[in-house]
């Protein structure tokens, strides 16, 4: 019995020691470790931040951020991080919270110098009105999250992870500053480059399987009459998508938008019920080959999306 | 002089007016004119608005609506097509936990609630609250920071026919440095992984015998304090040393602390506390596998009592692929207990959480005293997600009871949980048991829960 009490001391010592050992144990770190929970907010980090950082997303691009699993792995990211950068709206509310708490940064916590909400100043679409309760589906209070996918909005987010970078890296806010103005640059010149790509087919009507492609359908005039999830997070019933099929028959609906995650088989079936394509596209950087940043990732989709709306008026 | 001025300047404003009036009226019938257009313009396309609006609603899928003969025939095909697509359960420990939302006023904790609702029927009237139903638990959950540097998690706890309990209420300081983190108040100990899970959070119905036996049907919750320390390396692995020491085995002391007593107390040592060691390490395998590793050590050594050694190793592989389209994934875990305990002054065992399991002991069993008991137990599932709601499980439990002699359980329990949103689920599972030290050993146990959670619960750990 009393000679656990040694051993307590001896094990003591040895935590003690682990302290010293790698209590100063750091990471070579020339540049900024930046985190991110999705890969659009690292695809637009890395614009602003060139080679001063290395950006990584906990999320991949062919995941649903609504649901990642808080990995023991990413708390040592996020314990590493300077700057950890959220979609916000609660997007990440099931498993970014275990994450934080765990990371030991109080940097990169909510309020900290290395906290960036990517969300800020966004004008948020969605925002339910009246009682918001858990009937509705898994809503998301302060309004749809997934506004990455409005090109217009990227300037929004690159402006909150600029000034993010600045608070951490001051020394190099000139550099940040310049990379924003060129980016924003670049991002207008797109813009209007997929708007006249999309212009043909303004008020064109489709149908998404989970309500994420709201902000593109506003940005670039189309019309989504019904998703495949009857509400958001719920799966789809057998009810639902007859009711849906009788919708996109109605209105001559024939373009189902899904993301990679989503499952196919009933996706297939109303396609077939309704003679409309299903088009598989990504939400974020990475959800499909050769889209690892966001003017790739944006023009993928704005092309797919045009090429898909063009062959169902051809046929 | 000055009243001549005055007449000038009322006579040139007299001859202004009219002029100026006429040029205002024509302004004005502009404006008018302009503004009428402009509301003609309005209400047209209020009217062009509501009858699209009108339109829509008349297409769009109405719950209320009663469907067609051709949705009924579309409801029914696609029915059919169902079963391939629709499978699915959500991690349960993963569609288990119920996400967070908005707070529901400012500065006000977070406040949660979750109910567990359970039948077990069963052939062997030995077992506690046997073919009946019951609201096993009621928890009430608050979480909000504290302030810059620390935050509360508080979860109090009801069982049918029970007093509140809390299950735990503590601080945690997150800005401590040197990758240490603390906590401080009663929390469930850092013992494996099952014992770290709230009721609503388990995979099955029950915990798993081998935990039972050890630290109750309700797992072990101890007062104390904790320090975790993430250790930092040069492979960036994830490796979390954790120590925790809490009152003891027998930690549930009621009655206000320094209010005089009767009789003085027993002098309290260092060795009357419960002193707990856990280490975790995680691997991540590639993006779709990982392995999480374990062990935990756990010793109270009171001066008088039963001395306790509780060792454990955890092992949990999981499988999810994320460039698969739909929701599937794998899980398996494994924990062992090995205790070793020696019973004296003729006391009990000291596994003392060991308090009645509802659903298993009517009487407790005695131990021999003057004795050394060494004894092993484990539990081992695996679940699979067939789909974004549906998950398909089976648990196999063996353990020696701690402090007895050639007494064992064991059992066998597949179950099937469905999970509509993440914030409640439906499970069903058959379970046989034999158990040693009942009059009738052998049991069979069919688990019916539900489970939900209102409000905004934070996630529970990995």
């Amino acid at each position: 019995m009393n000679a656990f009490f040694p051993s307590c001391r001896r094990l003591a010592i040895g935590a003690a020691g682990l302290l010293t050992l790698f209590g100063s144990f750091s990471p070579a770190a020339a540049k900024l470790y930046v985190v991110t929970t999705t890969p659009d907010l690292a695809a637009i980090a890395r614009e602003i931040g060139g080679d001063k950082i290395e950006a990584e997303s906990l999320a991949l691009g062919t995941q649903d951020a609504h649901f990642v699993d808080p990995k023991p792995s990413f708390i040592v990211k996020l314990n590493r991080a300077d700057l950890y950068i959220k979609r916000g709206m609660e997007l990440e509310i099931g498993w970014a919270p275990v994450l934080e708490k765990g990371a030991r940064n109080a940097n990169v916590l909510y309020g900290g110098t290395g906290y960036v909400d990517a969300s800020a100043g966004i004008t948020p679409l969605e925002v339910p009105s009246g009682p918001v309760t858990r009937a509705l589906g898994d809503v998301h209070p302060y309004g749809n999250p997934h506004y990455q996918l409005d090109p217009d909005n990227a300037k929004i987010m690159a402006r909150n992870i600029t000034d993010g970078l600045k608070r951490v890296d001051p020394a190099d806010g000139a550099y940040f500053e310049q990379r924003l103005g060129d980016f924003d640059g670049r991002i207008d010149t797109k813009l209007a480059e997929w708007s006249k790509i999309m212009a043909p087919f303004r008020g064109a009507k489709v149908v998404t399987y989970h309500q994420s492609w709201e902000y593109f359908a506003a940005r670039f005039d189309l019309q989504i009459i019904g998703n495949m999830e009857p509400k958001p997070g719920v799966a789809p019933s057998p009810a639902h998508l007859a009711q849906l099929i009788t919708l996109m028959k109605a209105q001559n609906c024939k373009l189902i938008i899904k993301e990679p995650f989503y499952p196919e088989n009933l996706t297939h079936v109303v396609a077939e019920k309704t003679g409309a394509r299903v088009l598989v596209l990504p939400d974020a950087p990475g959800g499909a080959p050769a889209t690892d940043d966001y003017f790739s990732f944006m023009d993928h989709n704005v092309k797919q999306v045009a090429a898909a709306l063009a062959a169902t008026k051809d046929s | 002089m000055r009243h001549g001025r005055s007449a000038t300047l009322a006579l040139a404003v007299a001859l202004a007016a009219p002029h100026w009036a006429a040029a205002q009226s024509n302004d004005t019938k502009h404006e008018v004119e302009q503004l009428r257009q402009e509301v003609k313009e309005l209400r047209q396309a209020v009217q062009e608005l509501q009858q699209a609006l009108k339109q829509q609603q008349q297409a769009k899928p109405a719950a209320a609506a009663a469907p067609s003969a051709e949705e009924k025939q579309l409801e029914a095909e696609l029915q059919a097509a169902m079963p391939a697509a629709t499978p699915t359960a959500a991690a349960a420990v993963a569609a288990v936990q119920p996400a967070a939302g908005k707070s529901s006023s400012i500065l006000n904790p977070n406040i949660s609630f979750t109910g567990d609702f359970t039948f077990l029927g069963t052939d062997n009237r030995q077992l506690n609250k046997a073919n009946e139903f019951s609201f096993r638990e009621a928890e009430v959950g608050f979480q909000a920071p504290i302030d810059p540097f620390a935050r509360a998690d508080a979860f109090v706890t009801v069982g049918e026919g029970e007093s509140a309990d809390v299950e735990e209420a503590y601080a945690t300081f997150l800005t401590l440095p040197f990758n240490i983190q603390a906590r401080a108040g009663k929390f469930r100990l850092a013992f494996g992984k099952n014992n770290t899970l709230h009721r609503h959070a388990l995979p099955q119905t029950d915990r798993p015998f081998a935990e039972v036996v050890n630290f109750g049907d309700e797992g072990f919750s101890g007062t104390g304090v904790e320090l975790s320390y993430l250790v930092p390396n040069p492979w960036d692995q994830y490796v979390l040393l954790t120590g925790e020491v809490v009152n003891g085995l027998d930690d549930a002391q009621g009655g206000g602390q320094g209010v005089p007593l009767d009789q003085p107390q027993a002098a309290r040592a260092l060795r009357d506390f419960a002193y707990l060691g856990h280490v975790q390490t995680f691997y991540d395998l590639n993006s779709d596998n990982n392995i999480e590793l374990g062990g935990s050590a756990l010793i109270n050594l009171p001066k008088s009592g039963t001395q306790t050694k509780i060792y454990g190793v955890d092992l949990t592989y999981r499988w999810r692929p994320l460039r698969q389209a739909g929701y599937h994934q794998f899980l398996w875990r494994t924990e062992g207990y090995f205790t070793d305990e020696q019973v004296r002054d003729g006391g009990s065992s000291g596994s003392a959480a060991f308090q009645a399991p509802s659903f298993s002991l009517m009487d407790t069993a005695t131990t021999n005293s003057d004795n050394n008991f060494n004894t092993d137990g484990f539990y081992t599932y695996g679940e699979y997600r067939l789909a974004q709601g549906w998950w398909l499980g089976a648990r196999v439990d063996w353990t020696e009871v701690p402090a007895q002699r050639r007494q064992t359980w064991w059992g066998v329990y597949p179950y099937f949980t469905f999970a509509p949103t993440e914030f409640g689920y439906f499970r069903v599972g058959y379970q046989y048991a034999i158990q040693d030290e009942l009059q009738n050993k052998e049991s069979n146990r069919v688990w019916l829960q539900y489970d939900f959670s209102i409000g905004p619960h934070a996630a529970h750990p990995f």
